[in-house]
């Protein structure tokens, strides 16, 4: 056992148990997210006050059927369990179980009661039992199970007094380890026991034979443990497939009597009332309909949300450069801070209130249980491609971002299948594009509407479906290139409609929003720091240069002073480093109908790529400007010297465009991917072939319309 | 030897027992057992998930793992 200051009181249930909502209850605030060392399985964890002034850890475990795990979420309760060395090993376990599905809830439960933890058992969500006149005897439970039983309920924060002083009270007095064993090992399971215990040093039958059967993938156990774990399994004839059946139908069998004795169960109304629901919800042809009915709806609310919020968000960080500017000398250190700094602090927070609103519809349609029904109607369609219906909510959640997407891939226990929907993830317009596609769709379509339709709306509409499209076809690239293993699963409860927590969405909205801030922002901070630099500094002759010709060209033409600093500014971001790259790339890009300029500003994007717009305003001198609509403006008076045709027409404009689309500019993404699937390898894929069909579909439109 | 495949619509059997032995342990744990009584509620949009309800629990199930629960005649 591990030495604590607070004891460490796990949670564990079945999924869709309440468990969240009880761990939001308990530690409010105090609780942090982290990962759990080696995986990339969220850890949460947070204090909570007993009371009597006893404070203890709670820890939030993935939800879980059983101790046989399948996926890697899962197996970190198995990992965790099986192991009292473990930093994560609890000393004391609530389990949360559902009243409504207690038969089913069960089966864990008594798997935990043999593993000899104290334990308590809370029964959730009896508010909704006491509605519907369902009856549960947590007595005779309690006898039964031998461990005691506490009825709450998280919804009206019922009784959690009761269970924390259960718990406070047992752990004082170093109580609450169940008092027998529940289930009796079949012969066989007793032989691999009594062969495996004096190996292992065990002291617990149970913990002995999960070892047994989870061995290989165990991180607890050395590669030569493993064999050793093996050999002496293997002597005494052990079938782990055999013996997980016989256990998990001899659990059955034992508890499934107590319910007779303890619930009345006729026809639930919660129960009915789903059924209706999901008689037109996932219906086979408004099924569908209603769902990309509600994502029209998310994305409307989304954009016309976060509208205002994401101009005072602008002004406030435009004012703040301005402020620091004011009272702080003028030198490199005011720019770095102002330019680099602060613009691209800016470049984050904006991003904020599309992220929010996303997150906080799409666990809305999670938490009263839509999600799970879009997973079904889509399991199909979605296999097609080698993806999995689960990969419906990273598919959706990249219309925001791709970070917190990908993150949420983690759900879908087939490697394959994850990997495919980190893959194509970042395909989908994520909201840094938006900002692009509103300068360009300009160039590219006329204002004036169709049929009643805004043109330029449907050309955003098409450009969010190429990109779907282009997401889905690289999944079926992906899906024949890649080895396929083995078997996935879908298997995935339905749980019952019931009204939303509003505690569980916020705090999934705060870990969400907290993540992009963290995951993407230190990338965008310290990448607008190196641009910052390479757009201000440039070889020592080629600025002097600049300078003096810009000073040169204002006198000229009689500049006033504001219309000298931008043309200053412009001179020098031309040979400035940024400048020179801009340059060096440019044959490489002219084939898809851009200058250097645009190469500037491709590869200031990959700090983020709506920094494009700010890069348009400095380079075509129009000052600290962020505002779309001047900066097109200016962009569309720009001729090229050469053929004195816009630089900005319809060919150059669309290619511009289709790049956008495809390429991959976030180095924050190709962050999370490295994280996500353990290997530079695949961040690096993504990067190629992304860059490889942007280059392409540029080229092909240019080449064809140019 | 019928199948969950041949229920119909809002059909109704008893569970026998399983064809796939990794698969079972899957559909045991989350209380597909044997001798339960299982309702076949609905077909996915696109075909190939089943919406299955068995004593309270609603689940959905890929076809072949539903061509894997044999129920009694």
């Amino acid at each position: 056992m591990v030495q604590r200051e607070k004891p460490v009181i796990a949670l564990i249930g079945n999924p869709n148990c309440g468990k969240s909502s009880l761990f939001n209850i308990l530690t409010g605030l105090r609780q942090q997210v982290g990962n759990f060392p080696g995986v990339t399985v969220d850890k949460k964890i947070g204090a909570t006050d007993l009371g009597q002034g006893t404070y203890a850890d709670v820890l939030d475990l993935p939800g879980t059927y059983s101790l046989y795990p399948n996926s890697t979420d899962e197996r970190i309760v198995t990992e965790i369990l099986t192991h009292p060395g473990n930093p994560n090993y609890p000393d004391f376990i609530i389990y949360v179980l559902d009243v409504m599905n207690m038969e089913r809830h069960l089966l864990l439960a008594s798997q935990l009661i043999d593993l000899k933890i104290p334990m308590v058992i809370a029964i959730n969500m009896t508010d909704i039992a006491d509605k519907e006149g369902l009856k549960y005897d947590s007595v005779y439970l309690e006898k039964k199970l031998g461990v005691k039983v506490i009825p709450i309920s998280c919804r009206e924060e019922r009784n959690i007094d009761v269970l924390k002083n259960t718990v406070l009270q047992l752990i004082k007095k170093n109580e609450g380890i169940p008092d027998t064993s529940f289930h009796s090992f079949s012969r066989a399971d007793i032989e691999t026991i009594e062969k495996l215990k004096p190996y292992l040093e065990e002291t617990n039958d149970y913990r002995t034979l999960l070892i047994a059967h989870h061995h290989d993938w165990l991180k607890s156990k050395s590669a030569a443990e493993k064999i050793n774990i093996k050999n002496l399994t293997d002597q005494a004839h052990f079938e782990s497939i055999k013996s997980q059946i016989n256990e998990t139908m001899g659990r059955f069998s034992k508890f499934t009597p107590y319910l007779r004795h303890m619930q009345s169960k006729d026809d639930l109304k919660s129960e009915s009332l789903t059924d209706a629901i999901d008689n037109v919800i996932t219906h086979r042809i408004f099924g569908p309909v209603i769902f990309f009915g509600i994502m029209l709806l998310v994305f409307q609310l989304i954009f016309s949300w976060s509208e205002y919020p994401m101009t005072w968000i602008e002004d406030a960080f435009v004012w703040g450069e301005q402020v620091v500017k004011e009272f702080l000398p003028d030198g490199w250190f005011t720019r770095l801070l102002t330019e680099g700094v602060i613009a691209g602090l800016g470049g984050i927070m904006v991003f904020i209130p599309q992220i929010l609103f996303l997150f906080l519809l799409i666990s809305f349609l999670e938490e009263v249980g839509y999600m799970s029904r879009a997973v079904f109607m889509f399991d199909k369609l979605f296999q097609k491609f080698g993806l999995n219906g689960r990969s419906i909510v990273a598919l959706v959640s990249s219309g925001a971002c791709a970070i917190p997407a990908i993150m949420s891939t983690r759900t879908i226990s087939n490697w394959r299948e994850r990997l495919i929907t980190i893959m194509v993830t970042p395909l989908i317009s994520c909201s840094a594009r938006i900002p692009v596609y509103t300068v360009l769709i300009g160039f590219v379509v006329p204002a004036g509407s169709i049929y009643g339709f805004n043109q330029q709306g449907l050309a955003f509409m098409g450009l969010y479906l190429l990109s779907i499209v282009a997401a889905l076809g690289s999944a079926s690239v992906f899906n024949l290139i890649l080895k396929k293993e083995d078997h996935s699963y879908l298997m995935m409860e339905l749980p019952i409609y019931k009204p939303p927590l509003w505690k569980n969405i916020f705090f999934t909205v705060k870990e969400k929003v907290l993540t992009f801030i963290i995951e993407a922002g230190k990338v965008i901070l310290v990448i607008s720091i190196i641009l910052w630099f390479l757009a201000s500094y440039g070889p020592k002759a080629d600025m002097a240069q600049a300078e003096k010709q810009a000073i040169q060209l204002a006198e000229d033409r009689n500049l006033d002073e504001t219309s000298s600093e931008q043309l200053l500014a412009s001179l020098k971001i031309e040979n400035s480093y940024a400048g020179h790259l801009g340059k060096f790339i440019e044959p490489v890009i002219r084939p898809l109908g851009f200058d250097w300029k645009i190469g500037i500003a491709l590869i200031t994007s990959f700090a983020a790529r709506e920094v494009f717009v700010g890069t348009m305003a400095t380079i075509y001198s129009i000052g600290g400007t962020e505002d779309e609509a001047t900066v097109r403006e200016r962009m569309a008076a720009e001729v090229n010297p050469i053929t004195g045709r816009p630089v900005y027409g319809f060919a150059t404009s669309l290619s511009l465009l289709v790049f956008y689309v495809f390429a991959m500019q976030c180095m924050s993404t190709l962050a999370v991917t490295k994280r996500e699937t353990k290997s530079w390898k695949w961040p690096v894929i993504q990067f190629i072939y992304m860059s490889l069909m942007a280059y392409t579909g540029s080229l092909l439109v240019y080449q064809i319309l140019g | 030897m019928r199948t969950i495949l041949d229920l119909k619509k809002g059909e109704s059997a008893i569970v026998e027992q399983f064809i796939d032995e990794s698969l079972s342990c899957k559909l045991l744990t989350m209380g597909i057992l044997p001798h339960a009584k299982i309702t076949m509620v609905r077909v996915a949009p696109f075909g190939g998930a089943f919406y299955l309800k068995l004593n309270g629990l609603n689940v959905a199930v890929r076809k072949n793992e539903a061509a894997t629960i044999i129920i009694k005649d």
